[in-house]
């Protein structure tokens, strides 16, 4: 890439937190399909099938925060070959699930950042696709971490432009290039 | 009190439905999504749908209206199509993509009974396929106007109206159909002329806002225009009799929230029983549940510190009042002070509506006479995927005259009549449109639209089930 990076020389962080079988150990039914992950494909069925157990209120399958992490600790950062929890862009303490809804900070690599939307909306995207559709997802700039947080915060929560953003095949690319790894969830840093 | 009653829920569009509306002179609603198709239903009215007075409400035990999808148009716009709008006539329906394109539709003449399209080169096809289903009542075509709509033909895109450099938000007739206005987040709105031969001349393109222009919607019946944005501005611009069409004011929200004031039940004195459970239905609606609230306070998101992008707009249908939904889900409504088409407007109103973003608004008559203040029915959705309508009224005086002198700052109550809770599901509620009918029927019936592409049908009742 001849273009000039946002950050050349990022710091590299050894893994947070334990991979994904720590999760399978407290023996919760897998919400979403591995295989579905590493075709990256979505399958519509496995969520309309978590949609209509969700109405039914009886067998809604709780997730927590370490899910979520295990989700998009592997997305690997658009500028960098790593996954954005080696840069600890997302973080297992930046996570909170309560009730239908997700909070996700995110921490930029340096402040001026340019990619931070971008990532945002990986995550989004990853979130849209991986989460039962009852929840509702707010991410947010950890504060004090970006210098246009603010502006930043409101591009990510507006769903029109997300909706907007995945129709425009460059930034779809993008995305999906972002989401290729996502499926290892800590398994193995990204290649 | 009264309630919503889900009256139909027609097939749903394979992706996000963003916009529907109601024909306003002939027995159909359609629906637009990102699946890039036009969904047409028919609707009946009973033959008791005629109210006891103009603004009554019906029973929930009356004969319901009957809905079904009777078409699907293949659009070929590239990517969703975010809004759609049917012209006065009934005729055109226009419809914006994210694409950056509008298009104008209108139904091909198959039998050549009307001949409007006669003549039009490219547009006239005679042979168009109509389907006719066994059980139709073959006697009836004299366009009785509580009966559904028999014979839907193919509708065609006559003409594709470029220029939005990015995805166009929504498009909207003026009352006379005769300008078309289209806005788009390449931060224009651009107002089209309608020439014969399903021809638009754009003759203003206004460039004020400084981000995405979310929202517009035409005065009821005089030529002014106002837009909604992610900058956090309602622009309003008119045809200046001394010049082109400019902005005469720019109206930014100041008005700090208050809380929802839901009314008491109204018969205090020996409530019925359904009173009581309509009552009980509205206030479960509209307060958070334990888990909401735990979550609320759990998660404790930061706000969104740059100014709330104004979602949704929608007048009075008098035209002296304009309401606009924000992104943190409270609704304000804007008064004009004069009685000139260009007098300003000043914020009434800020009140506490919807926990998350306010997509959609819709006002409409109904509820409270006139005479008694009554200012119409306002129903307000959004992303906590509630349904709200609102009894807007303003205070009379003794002698039955508005209280108030138009240049005076007037008074308006919010309250809140009934309202349901996940509407559609756990879905985002993207866009509600009311049946108006110059007939008066159909009073009260509303229909939404949600990200899980579902269609649905509602109608105010008197009261519960």
């Amino acid at each position: 890439m001849s273009r000039q990076l946002d950050n050349d020389n990022p710091t590299i962080f050894a893994p947070t937190a334990p991979a994904t079988s720590a999760r399978r150990k407290t023996g919760k039914a897998l919400l979403w399909d591995d295989r579905a992950d590493e075709f990256l494909d979505y399958d519509e069925e496995d969520r309309e099938g978590m949609g209509e157990a969700d109405v039914g209120r009886g067998e809604r399958e709780e997730i927590d925060a370490e899910e979520v992490f295990d989700l998009l600790r592997s997305i690997t950062d658009p500028e960098h070959p790593v996954s954005l929890e080696q840069l600890r862009v997302v973080n297992p303490d930046d996570i909170f699930v309560s009730g239908n809804r997700v909070l996700v900070y995110l921490t930029p690599t340096i402040p001026h950042c340019s990619m931070s939307t971008l990532i945002g909306l990986s995550l989004r995207v990853r979130l849209m696709r991986a989460l039962p559709p009852r929840f509702r997802v707010d991410i947010r700039i950890k504060e004090g971490t970006h210098q246009s947080e603010h502006a930043v915060n409101k591009q990510l929560n507006d769903k029109e432009r997300v909706q907007a953003a995945l129709e425009n095949q460059h930034l779809l690319q993008v995305v999906e290039g972002c989401l290729a790894t996502a499926g290892k969830r800590g398994r193995e840093p990204a290649a | 009190m009264p309630q919503l009653q889900l009256i139909a829920s027609p097939q749903s569009h394979a992706e996000p439905a963003w916009a529907v509306a109601f024909n306003p002179k002939r027995n159909l609603l359609a629906s637009c999504s990102t699946d890039k198709t036009v969904r047409l239903y028919s609707y009946s009215l009973p033959s008791s749908s005629k109210p006891v007075h103009q603004h009554a409400f019906p029973s929930a035990s009356s004969d319901k209206p009957v809905i079904h999808h009777v078409k699907t148009i293949e659009t070929e716009h590239k990517r969703t199509i975010r809004s759609l709008a049917w012209a006065p006539s009934g005729k055109t329906l226009a419809t914006g993509s994210f694409d950056s394109t509008v298009a104008i539709w209108e139904e091909l003449d198959g039998d050549g009974d009307e001949g409007e399209e006669e003549g039009q080169e490219g547009v006239y096809k005679p042979k168009a396929p109509t389907k006719v289903s066994g059980d139709v009542d073959m006697d009836d075509d004299d366009g009785d106007e509580g009966q559904g709509e028999r014979d839907v033909k193919e509708w065609e895109c006559v003409t594709t109206l470029e220029g939005h450099e990015s995805e166009c938000k929504t498009v909207g007739w003026s009352a006379d159909g005769a300008l078309l206005a289209s806005c788009s987040r390449d931060k224009s709105v651009w107002v089209w002329e309608v020439q014969p031969d399903s021809d638009f001349e754009c003759i203003a393109v206004l460039m004020e806002h400084s981000q995405d222009v979310k929202n517009l919607s035409w005065h009821p019946h005089e030529e002014i225009l106002a837009s909604a944005s992610y900058d956090s501005h309602i622009h309003m611009q008119w045809d200046d009799p001394d010049g082109d069409w400019c902005i005469f004011q720019k109206l930014h929200p100041k008005l700090p929230l208050s809380q929802i004031n839901i009314p008491r039940s109204d018969a205090a004195a020996s409530p019925s029983q359904g009173q009581i459970s309509a009552y009980n239905s509205l206030v479960t609606a509209l307060l958070p549940t334990p888990e909401e609230r735990e979550a609320e306070t759990y998660l404790n998101v930061p706000p969104l510190l740059e100014d709330e992008t104004v979602w949704s707009l929608a007048w009075s249908p008098c035209g002296r009042f304009l309401a606009s939904g924000g992104d943190l889900g409270g609704i304000r409504i804007w008064a004009r002070t004069g009685n000139n088409p260009d007098s300003p407007f000043v914020e009434i109103a800020h009140t506490a509506a919807h926990s998350r973003s306010c997509f959609t608004l819709a006002w409409a008559q109904g509820g409270t006479l006139l005479a008694a203040g009554g200012l119409g029915i306002l129903a307000s959705a959004g992303a906590d995927g509630k349904i709200i309508v609102w009894q807007i009224t303003t205070p009379v005086s003794a002698d039955g005259a508005e209280a108030d002198a138009p240049s005076k700052k007037p008074k308006v109550s919010i309250a809140p009549i009934a309202a349901i809770r996940e509407a559609h599901g756990v879905a985002d509620v993207n866009c509600v449109s009311w049946l108006q009918r110059e007939d008066g029927g159909g009073q009260g019936v509303l229909a939404s639209c949600a990200d899980d592409g579902s269609v649905k049908v509602w109608r105010v009742v008197a009261d519960a089930e």
